[in-house]
């Protein structure tokens, strides 16, 4: 019955998710409508944790194979349309992936280490003070 | 003949399983950080369909069991993000800056790239949402013009690529902080790419999930700025 009970939760909050999907005007999936509806029920505590656990990390844990279908298919259905073009796209993809993740990735890093350093600098007076006491 | 038994969903579905597994367990035998088990299970399932003369259209509607729990599986990315929601918030301008960064590049890029390559305008729009979820990138494309088809082929192929080269990128170019890892991957590969960062590092899975819904907002805000310019 746990089971039940905890796919009930997630399928209710897809329905929800695919109702907003069908009502409002942006090209928003019903998966991202859910997964912003579940992180506020979970962070309201009308939904814990628990009550979704184990098929929430089931779901999480086969995600990837859920993708292999969908690209056999493209592949096999829409390959064709993809002949004459497949180089120029194959670099573009390759290219544009490869740059995304460094400049994403190294912003990111950039501004946390910022961050971390002006909070350091910040409370360097208070953590001397208490020196201590809230080390961890 | 073969259209009986192997053209059965539980028989498409065995496929898919099957296949991963073998990529699964091949990834296991040899370390080689690009051999990645979905673009494996791919090829398998591929080759298994060729052999037994299964139609694609009679595998892609066996697989539709396993195409419902797709939208299922994406709500529950927000487990990880619930559980690093703070160290999410600790660092939110940050990851809201690296995300901006990241599709501003691809955009860019993109339209740099397709120029070089003299590419038609549908063509153009077509690869535009490369990176976002398909779901978003699919009605992107169809609103601005472009195939959708090709679209959603275009999109798949950049998640496996993303799943793939993602931690070695991130080991060449020295991105060790979790969330930045993270961030790099969602951004550049949507939900493929985030199910490669939620096995890497926990904080890295929350920040690909964050990126993916967040990325693909910003991508559609700025795309027909974009494709006016093309």
């Amino acid at each position: 019955m746990k089971y039940l009970k905890q796919f009930s939760i997630i399928l209710a909050i897809t329905i929800v998710g695919e109702y907003c999907h069908y009502l409002l005007p942006f090209p928003v999936p019903a998966g991202i409508y859910g997964m912003f509806l579940l992180l506020i029920l979970l962070l309201l505590g009308i939904i814990k944790f628990e009550q979704i656990k184990e098929t929430s990390l089931f779901l999480l844990d086969i995600m990837p194979i859920l993708f292999v279908e969908p690209a056999v298919s493209g592949l096999l259905l829409n390959g064709y349309l993809f002949y004459d073009l497949w180089m120029p796209l194959m670099i573009i993809i390759l290219t544009t992936t490869a740059a995304v993740i460094i400049v994403a990735g190294h912003t990111t890093q950039f501004f946390i280490r910022h961050g971390k350093a002006q909070y350091h600098l910040k409370h360097k007076n208070d953590h001397m003070m208490s020196k201590g006491e809230s080390q961890k | 003949m073969n259209t009986g038994l192997f053209s059965t969903s539980c028989f498409c579905v065995l496929i898919t399983f099957i296949s991963y597994w073998g990529g699964v367990s091949l990834k296991k035998h040899f370390r080689f950080a690009l051999f990645n088990p979905l673009l494996a299970a791919i090829v398998f399932s591929l080759v298994l369909i060729t052999l037994l003369k299964i139609t694609p259209s009679d595998y892609q509607t066996g697989n539709e069991t396993l195409h419902f729990f797709l939208t299922p599986a994406t709500i529950c990315l927000a487990i990880p993000l619930y559980e690093q929601i703070s160290l999410l918030r600790n660092n939110l301008t940050a990851l809201l800056i690296g995300i901006v960064s990241g599709v501003i590049t691809n955009l860019v890029l993109i339209f740099l790239l397709a120029s070089a390559f003299h590419l038609s305008r549908t063509e153009f729009i077509t690869i535009l949402p490369k990176s976002v979820t398909t779901a978003i990138g699919l009605s992107l494309s169809e609103e601005l013009g472009g195939i959708v088809s090709i679209t959603v082929l275009v999109i798949a192929i950049t998640g496996v690529l993303g799943s793939m080269i993602g931690e070695s990128i991130c080991r060449i170019f020295h991105i060790t902080e979790p969330l930045a890892q993270g961030i790099g991957i969602g951004t550049a590969s949507h939900v493929i790419g985030t199910s490669k960062a939620l096995e890497l590092n926990p904080a890295a899975g929350a920040a690909s999930s964050l990126s993916i819904s967040l990325a693909g907002i910003i991508t559609v805000l700025f795309s027909s700025f974009t494709v006016s310019l093309y």
